[in-house]
């Protein structure tokens, strides 16, 4: 098996945001010191000397409370937090799916916002022209696609999202909590679509706080608490 | 991230130029929709400001209207262009937080995005130019001066914007002294009135980058003396402040999407 993810003592931590304005610095140079910004390093911990290994054809679960460090870590093998310690290496083409409203806007004709977010998402035109008569079948959204997107009720959006999304391609599949919304008749066709969609990719991470969806969906479930991996199963 | 992280992420940020082409054009696109004539707002409300403050100030500076409304004309336009690019290049990151957040793109994506979309903002305002050049009768061969010029100044901003964008990422006070600055830099900057008015004073225009990257752009316009000193001074600028870009990218650019 491909190792396609391998954090090894992966830290991630926050600078504060009052360390973070620029008066500190000049008061505490003027006043040679007297008032001092405790460290420039007063910082939150949002990941904390985590090891990880991930193969081709794993499922994976993040389970954990909130503030435990799921997004964080999804963040991080997408590769849009470094490190701030450790070292992650990450092999494959990534699909993050961690956010309905990514490059949508609310302005925009659900038309326009397939161009967008699969643009965000780093597809071409040209690849967006062969696909969108699928994403919009699926999407069923009827004549609502030549809609503004603030006409749409979150259901409507969130289906539009998910059908753009799933219809790239790649290696890694990253997903942060999203079949915990929807009615349960969109939950059941878009596992049916998700499915179909690992079919072709080889790892997928999914982060949740509920258990059941995790055990339903994945190979090997880990346990997050406070930025720490406390168990896996 | 290395230097040879941050250039692969500026050599990303132009192959991917299909993103910020078209998030440049909807960022217009949006702001005017649902009205009738769009963008070209711009153009009109330009054409209207420059036409009553020709007039306007051509009597109170007593000065040949012909002459002075092409002048003070070319220079707001420019000037609403060089300002705004100084302005909104502070948020070129924090103002990108939620994708930055979302999906790994090249940071130099998001720099490239906010200068096309000010582009955009700048062709449809040179309309009014080009309208001034032909009702004035000033057209000149050296006009199309302009083009490599303005090509320059854009290539100057690029790198501005990235330097701002890094530096306002991480010192949220910056954006507001920018913003004053460049308030007091519209007085000092010869837009309405000519750097003739202040012989005895030349070091005001000579010092101040915002003049040499005006002259440098307006005289080709006016059919005025091409302004060499300015060329060397935005092309000095260039190298200084595309090495400085360069420098905070592989320094600070993986911090970026801690700090927005």
């Amino acid at each position: 098996m491909d190792t396609l993810v391998h954090g090894e003592n992966v830290s991630v931590s926050f600078p504060v945001f009052g360390s973070r304005s620029i008066k500190n610095t000049v008061i505490s140079s003027i006043t040679g010191g007297c008032i001092k910004v405790v460290d420039n390093t007063l910082t939150v911990s949002a990941l904390d000397n985590v090891s990880f290994l991930f193969q081709s054809g794993e499922r994976i679960g993040l389970w954990g409370q909130n503030g435990s460090g799921k997004t964080t870590l999804l963040r991080l093998i997408a590769g849009i937090y470094a490190p701030t310690n450790g070292k992650i290496t990450v092999n494959g083409k990534i699909a993050s799916l961690l956010n309905i409203s990514l490059g949508m806007d609310q302005e925009a004709t659900g038309i326009e916002n397939i161009y967008l977010r699969a643009l965000m998402m780093g597809l071409t035109h040209k690849e967006i022209d062969e696909k969108i008569d699928e994403i919009i079948e699926y999407s069923e959204l009827g004549e609502y696609i030549n809609f503004p997107l603030k006409t749409y009720s979150t259901g409507m959006n969130m289906r539009l999202a998910f059908s753009i999304s799933t219809s790239i391609a790649a290696d890694i599949v990253l997903m942060d909590e999203w079949l915990s919304v929807g009615d349960v008749s969109f939950v059941e066709k878009a596992k049916k679509r998700l499915n179909g969609m690992l079919e072709q990719s080889n790892l997928l991470v999914l982060a949740s706080h509920n258990r059941e969806i995790l055990e339903s969906t994945c190979t090997k479930i880990i346990k997050l608490e406070h930025g720490r991996i406390v168990g896996s199963a | 991230m290395s230097l040879r992280k941050a250039l692969s992420d500026i050599k990303l940020g132009v192959k991917n130029r299909h993103v910020w082409l078209t998030f440049g054009w909807i960022d217009i696109k949006l702001r005017y929709r649902r009205s009738t004539i769009g963008p070209f707002w711009i153009t009109i409300s330009i054409a209207v400001m420059v036409l009553s403050l020709g007039i306007l100030y051509s009597q109170i500076f007593n000065q040949d209207i012909k002459v002075y409304l092409p002048f003070v004309g070319c220079g707001l336009i420019l000037w609403f262009f060089i300002s705004g690019l100084l302005n909104e290049g502070c948020t070129a990151f924090i103002g990108a937080e939620g994708q930055i957040k979302q999906i790994k793109q090249p940071l130099s994506l998001y720099v490239l995005r906010l200068l096309w979309r000010n582009i955009i903002v700048f062709l449809h305002n040179f309309l009014v130019i080009i309208i001034i050049v032909l009702y004035f009768k000033i057209f000149h061969w050296q006009i199309f001066l302009f083009i490599p010029m303005f090509l320059l100044i854009c290539a100057l901003f690029y790198f501005i914007t990235m330097i701002l964008g890094i530096v306002c990422a991480r010192y949220r006070d910056i954006p507001q002294i920018v913003l004053t600055l460049t308030q007091v830099l519209m007085f000092i900057t010869p837009v309405f009135w000519q750097k003739e008015f202040i012989a005895k004073h030349t070091w005001v225009t000579t010092v101040n980058p915002a003049f040499h990257m005006l002259e440098l752009l307006r005289n080709p316009i006016l059919g005025k003396e091409f302004p060499f000193f300015s060329l060397y001074f935005v092309i000095a600028m260039l190298f200084i402040l595309a090495a400085l870009a360069i420098f905070l990218m592989a320094r600070y650019g993986r911090r970026i999407s801690y700090w927005v």
